[in-house]
């Protein structure tokens, strides 16, 4: 008895392994990429936060905790409050936005679909430095929309709009805005139609439809577009350099700044791996978020 | 109670016409079927009454309110969708009092009438669950339930039964008829299934290519089709083309059949078609009066247990006649027969 019933499950275990076997084969390569470029680095990252930084020179191996002390700096602290705001508020903007522009998109004819999702394929193919450089000339003085403005009267004589913090808004916005659309894009083109048609005939508006059901029913979708938007904005470290002041300067430029300018490399390394940690905890916890509230 | 009326109503898309010159009274607190094949316009038609489409051309009346123009959420409909269109961001109460929900009603409120709508679909102890703990016929009386919740003028359910199996979809069939009585609800059913049509409505409506064939009680509709499109599409029939004569006689392939034609077919003149159902039919090895008899061969004999089912044909003409099972038929495939018409017999212009 005791022998046949186990050998039962170890023939099952063995099969069911060597199933797992052929199918985790594919899975080689990516995971000898992540782990020699994403990985690694980021122990390699790791490692150096702790180092020690020689002052006026480089750094040397050892383990020290400064580092991270600096970072209870009132002066990194604000730094940090105001990149998560600032991303905060790109990325609520920026969904906010994208979910009607999608919406409204999504129930158009495929002729005209398919020219606007091309369009937002070709910003897609801009870099963080085109959109930068094309805003610092539509904000500038000199040529910029306040032009515009003086044309029409409103304003007496053309300003400059940057640097300030509005204008690294409109050009993160503008960098994010594709991604934020391209991800509500298929599952919104996917949405069952009746359900707004139904709304409609227990006496729900349009608007109201979008609000009441649109929304509600796609709040995984709409999570995880805000939750990219915001990764995203944290990485951009090139518009608070071109289009904002120094006060306004994010984590990822004062990173910058340490890595390159004060060659602080452990320092840097260390807040690094500081808005690692946000990103990957933001993650986690908007994931057990959205399950909760759909289970 | 509400009277809906379509006046020359037509609907394009593109240069197709979905829609053409529909005039429909229908009367209110009845049970009514719009019957068609898929692609004949009926979902098209339902979804202008709805509101969800607008006619190209025309005018739709609720009683004698003008609401052509007016969008589905002023309407006042109820609507059952044919895949139910439960929000699956509420549970069952919240998605059956959605509507008291928009009209910012306290909360108290919208449960008590939910749970009285749970009660008229016989559900009453589901309100909390949420929609994947329910079944596929548990949905749909939630999804008849969240229509029936704003008292709508009409009650409009979309192949309500097509998705259930053939047993829950016949009991299903009866509860909509008790629950259509008991509100006196107008009520417009969508369907491609004929025998669906027959047994539930008052009304049935039948549309082909956008135009509408004929409208008719159920018996009507079966015993006095008025285009060959509805006694072939409702109900098996065998049309015989012949001319039908004044002094009521049947002209076909040379025989005078003697046969009571009724109908509105123009007499002498045109050819005019003769509907023959199989129980009006019956075979016999040899007939007394040639004048109501055709010749036929028997081709195929199916036993189905509860009767045996005969093709018999003539030339080009294909008779269906049912046989009662259980005893032996007397003849047998290849044998040829006499098939008795009937005293009296359906024609229509061809």
């Amino acid at each position: 008895m005791t022998v046949q019933s186990t050998s039962v499950p170890t023939a099952a275990k063995s099969s069911s392994f060597g199933r797992l076997d052929s199918k985790n084969l594919i899975l080689i390569p990516p995971g000898i990429m992540l782990l020699v470029f994403f990985l690694c680095p980021f122990l390699i990252m790791g490692a150096v936060s702790f180092y020690y930084r020689v002052p006026d020179g480089f750094y040397e191996p050892d383990f020290v905790l400064s580092n991270y002390a600096a970072f209870f700096d009132p002066v990194f602290l604000t730094a940090l409050v105001r990149s998560l705001t600032l991303c905060a508020v790109i990325s609520v903007v920026c969904v906010s936005l994208a979910m009607p522009f999608t919406y409204l998109v999504s129930r158009m004819r495929r002729v005209v679909q398919i020219p606007i999702v091309i369009l937002l394929l070709c910003i897609l193919t801009l870099s963080e430095v085109i959109l930068g450089f094309s805003w610092t000339i539509l904000l500038s003085r000199t040529a910029g929309v306040s032009n515009i403005l003086v044309w029409l009267g409103v304003l007496d004589r053309p300003v400059s709009l940057y640097p300030s913090s509005f204008a690294i808004m409109i050009a993160m916005l503008h960098f994010c805005f594709p991604f934020a659309v391209l991800t509500i894009y298929p599952p919104i083109s996917r949405f069952d139609r009746s359900l707004p048609e139904a709304a409609a005939t227990m006496g729900a508006g349009p608007v109201r439809a979008f609000f009441t059901v649109v929304v509600p029913a796609l709040r995984g979708t709409i999570i995880s577009a805000l939750v990219l938007v915001f990764v995203f904005a944290l990485g951009a470290y090139l518009f608070p350099q071109m289009l904002g002041r120094p006060a306004d300067w994010t984590l990822s430029v004062l990173i910058t700044d340490q890595a390159i300018y004060k060659s602080n490399i452990p320092f840097a390394a260390a807040m690094s791996v500081f808005l690692c940690l946000i990103c990957f905890s933001l993650i986690l916890g908007v994931g057990k978020l959205s399950k909760k509230s759909e289970g | 109670m509400t009277n809906l009326t379509l006046e020359n109503v037509w609907k394009r898309f593109g240069s197709f016409d979905a829609l053409k010159h529909v005039n429909l009274d229908l009367p209110s607190g009845k049970m009514i079927t719009f019957l068609g094949p898929s692609g004949s316009g009926k979902s098209t038609l339902f979804r202008l009454v709805a509101g969800l489409d607008s006619a190209s051309e025309g005018v739709v009346r609720f009683d004698d309110t003008d609401v052509t123009r007016m969008p589905a959420h002023q309407r006042n409909v109820g609507m059952v969708f044919q895949n139910y269109a439960l929000f699956p961001h509420l549970n069952v109460w919240e998605n059956i009092s959605y509507g008291l929900m928009l009209q910012r009603r306290p909360k108290a409120e919208r449960r008590a009438r939910a749970e009285e709508l749970l009660e008229l679909i016989k559900l009453p102890h589901i309100a909390d669950r949420t929609l994947n703990q329910l079944s596929g016929g548990q949905r749909q009386r939630v999804a008849i339930a969240r229509a029936l919740a704003m008292e709508p003028r009409l009650f409009l359910l979309d192949e309500p039964l097509s998705a259930l199996d053939a047993k829950l979809r016949e009991h299903m069939q009866n509860e909509l008829c008790d629950l259509q009585q008991t509100l006196g609800i107008t009520t417009i059913v969508v369907t491609h299934d004929q025998r669906e049509a027959m047994t539930m409505s008052d009304v049935v409506v039948v549309i082909d290519h956008g135009e509408i064939q004929q409208v008719g009680t159920p018996l009507e509709i079966y015993r006095k089709p008025s285009t060959p499109f509805v006694a072939d599409f409702v109900g098996t029939s065998t049309l015989l083309e012949g001319i039908a004569r004044q002094d009521g006689t049947f002209e076909f392939e040379g025989r005078r059949l003697n046969v009571g034609c009724i109908g509105e077919a123009e007499r002498d003149h045109t050819p005019s078609l003769l509907c023959l159902r199989p129980e009006q039919l019956a075979l016999r090895t040899q007939s007394d009066d040639p004048s109501h008899a055709i010749p036929v061969e028997v081709r195929l004999i199916r036993d189905l247990g509860s009767e045996i089912e005969v093709t018999a044909s003539f030339g080009k003409y294909e008779f269906l006649v049912k046989e009662p099972s259980g005893h032996s038929l007397g003849y047998s495939e290849g044998d040829r027969l006499d098939l008795l018409l009937p005293d009296h017999a359906h024609v229509m212009r061809a």
